[in-house]
């Protein structure tokens, strides 16, 4: 696994997080992030992928410690793919100091076939209220991955950071497959 | 700054349709095992057994989807026609004094969305990883890739 790139918000806020030209060299990509909005309460983590808002499909499994598990799905068509809840800065009723981890794992990112990706999340809280997602996502183009955004629903707050990692398959001369 | 995790052990995409695909002789010199398979099969929903050095049975598994929660004595990954992606851990592969424990994130966006955890039931080092479904294929353009993590 190697290190493409790291974006760090040490100074004010953003509208999201941008890897763009993501070099064409790997055969896997992998997202980190540590996120939080600006606003109060539980807002949404939404991922794009090379700026494209068509074409996007997902499947969530999540649940949040008090009842049992929901799922949700989106089909095309729906505005933005969402990957998890993020909680919000001070001023809303959840912890301020917990940021929502995230990753995710896109196989085959220059495949000239769909993209899928999976994603897990989990919202950081203080509380007994919290969430953690498991989604399984698909972008129905052919054009390789060469962008990715993560936003959140209002605006992405302060100290929240991204790494995107490029994983490469090959062989190591010893393992054999048939 | 030096690899620790996914370090390519063997990769192939399929050319033909394929109801087997086998990883043999995986060097005992890492600490875990990754397995990413992305591709499609013939077959929405159908089970694609991972075995463990060709031992078709003594394994346990508990599974989780939008729909249910259930248990099973087969550790598997679960196909698309469409586009989906598993990736399996194997953990502590090489070790000879415990189970195998493995865990499964399996993504299919039009149908489900999978987790599930697995344990073979032997104190034997894995040295293969063979994926399989009989009277099914996963099609050509599937790509299956195993790493090695270091401890």
């Amino acid at each position: 696994m190697k290190h493409i790139e790291t974006i760090s918000l040490s100074s004010g806020s953003a509208a999201s997080l941008v890897f763009s030209n993501i070099p064409a060299i790997y055969t896997d990509l992998l997202l980190v992030t540590s996120i939080r909005d600006t606003s109060g309460g539980f807002q949404l983590v939404l991922l794009d992928i090379n700026s494209s808002s068509v074409d996007r499909r997902f499947r969530t499994l999540y649940g949040n410690g008090v009842g049992g598990v929901s799922s949700q799905n989106q089909n095309d068509g729906n505005p933005q793919t969402m990957i998890g809840l993020v909680n919000g800065a001070p001023g809303g009723s959840v912890n301020i100091t917990a940021y929502t981890s995230v990753q995710i794992y896109f196989p085959n990112y220059r495949s000239s076939a769909s993209k899928t990706f999976t994603a897990d999340c989990v919202a950081g809280n203080n509380a007994t209220e919290n969430y953690s997602f498991l989604t399984a996502g698909l972008w129905e183009q052919s054009a390789p991955i060469t962008s990715l955004t993560l936003r959140t629903t209002n605006s992405i707050a302060q100290y929240s950071s991204a790494s995107l990692y490029g994983i490469t398959a090959g062989s190591d001369g010893i393992t054999t497959v048939s | 700054m030096v690899t620790q995790t996914h370090i390519s052990l063997a990769t192939v995409t399929l050319t033909s349709a394929d109801s087997e695909i086998v990883f043999s002789s995986i060097p005992a010199t890492y600490r875990d095992l990754i397995l990413v398979v992305a591709g499609t099969s013939n077959s929405a929903g159908r089970a694609f057994f991972v075995e463990l050095n060709g031992d078709t049975g003594n394994q346990v598994a508990q599974y989780i989807n939008q729909s249910s929660a259930y248990s099973d004595t087969d550790f598997y990954i679960i196909s698309n026609t469409t586009e989906f992606n598993a990736i399996v851990q194997i953990m502590d592969y090489s070790a000879t004094n415990k189970h195998k424990v493995m865990l499964l994130r399996n993504s299919s966006a039009d149908t489900d969305s999978w987790a599930g955890a697995g344990r073979w039931t032997s104190t034997a080092a894995v040295n293969s990883v063979r994926i399989t479904r009989a009277g099914y294929n996963l099609q050509t353009g599937t790509r299956l890739s195993l790493y090695g993590v270091h401890a």
